[in-house]
């Protein structure tokens, strides 16, 4: 068959070539790879002249016959023979492209399926929430922040068609259920660090807060922007400034540096340390004032 | 072969029914009207007033399209003939 040409149909007819040639000639139809044995003559043409060959040729239902349909003509007759079949393959593949994108189930096993509110949280500001189609899920993330809850020592986040299967183990000390309160800021000061591994930080870096205000509250927005409730966790960094007042005898250095101590009932990492003195009826008065972090967690080791 | 029907053409030859023969590949034959007679060892075949035989081995038309005729094989020899009836 001529190189470059699969449109093209084998006809066999019976007459010798020097006929066939004259009446494929009159016709005007282009043919390829005449050939003829024993008075049997063997060409190809493209498959819209076929029809052309049998009215060119006497008694065609004797005569002619196709030898070899072109691979386009065979691959029409067989696609239109088997429609049906054609139709369910893709229809299943296009379910099966369509679930391998929506999310209908997620499950949390191992050690650390008690965290599963968590997990099902963190997936789902993910991008990957039950009953929705994936939005731009951040694997990695995922599995960062699910490693950052307290007492996880390993994850895995594993796809399974239209399920996730996420594997969290604790470690071997006992956990404490976890507080389902929002953090609240247990000192007035300055926002220095907040890091909300599940839930929605409050408050901004650099923002003033007072005692008790809340710092991270139980709720995240999925990607899809629905407001859902779960259980928090992180950590805040607070700067507060505190003073502490005691009482001596008299003036000294011992006096001052057990002034400057009792501020270590607040941290161990006091700065800015301003302390005065001033007499007093029974004796001096030792005021320190002093800066410190104060530390503040929910559901964190 | 467009170069030298171009100076076929300027000096003023008629290049419809020129013919190009390749060793042990084939003939490209142009402006082939009928063919008088077709045997993988001899095709006779007519172009304008001329009668052409090829001789040979392993004869087929390759492809064949608006007088523009390919005959493979090994063609051995050719012989052109003037005017005659096919």
């Amino acid at each position: 068959m001529a190189k470059g040409m699969f449109n093209l149909t084998a006809v066999r007819v019976v007459a010798p070539a020097e006929t066939a040639f004259k009446k494929l000639y009159r016709a005007k139809i282009p043919f390829y790879d005449l050939d003829t044995r024993r008075g049997i003559t063997t060409f190809c043409v493209t498959g819209n002249n076929v029809k052309k060959v049998f009215a060119i040729f006497s008694h065609p239902c004797y005569n002619v016959c196709v030898v070899k349909r072109g691979t386009a003509a065979v691959l029409r007759r067989t696609l239109a023979a088997r429609i049906g079949v054609l139709l369910g393959a893709l229809m299943f593949t296009a379910a099966v492209c369509v679930s391998q994108l929506w999310v209908f189930k997620i499950e949390v096993t191992g050690s650390g399926a008690h965290l599963a509110p968590q997990v099902t949280a963190i997936l789902a500001e993910s991008g990957a929430q039950a009953g929705k189609p994936l939005n731009n899920f951040d694997k990695p993330l995922a599995i960062s922040r699910i490693m950052s809850l307290p007492g996880v020592t390993f994850c895995s986040v594993q796809r399974s068609g239209s399920r996730v299967e996420v594997d969290v183990e604790c470690g071997g000390q006992s956990m404490q259920k976890p507080s389902p309160l929002p953090l609240v800021s247990p000192v007035s000061g300055v926002v220095q660090k907040i890091v909300a591994v599940c839930g929605t930080p409050a408050a901004e870096v650099g923002q003033s807060v007072k005692a008790g205000q809340k710092l991270i509250l139980p709720v995240f927005t999925s990607a899809s922007g629905e407001v859902l409730s779960c259980i928090c966790a992180g950590y805040a960094h607070i700067l507060c400034r505190a003073e502490v007042v005691t009482h001596a005898e008299e003036a000294g250095e011992s006096a001052a540096r057990e002034a400057v101590a009792a501020a270590l009932v607040y941290t161990d990492e006091p700065f800015d340390v301003v302390c005065s003195v001033r007499p007093d009826t029974q004796g001096v008065v030792y005021t320190v004032q002093f800066s410190y972090i104060c530390k503040a967690s929910i559901n964190l080791q | 072969m467009e170069l030298i029907r171009h100076i076929l053409n300027e000096m003023g030859a008629d290049t419809v029914y020129a013919f190009t023969v390749v060793p042990g590949f084939g003939a490209y034959l142009g402006g082939v009207s009928a063919v008088a007679e077709f045997t993988p060892s001899r095709v006779v075949l007519r172009a304008g007033k001329n009668i052409i035989t090829l001789t040979g081995e392993k004869f087929s038309v390759g492809s064949f399209s608006g007088g523009d005729m390919f005959v493979s094989g090994k063609v051995a020899g050719v012989q052109i003939d003037g005017e005659g009836n096919v």
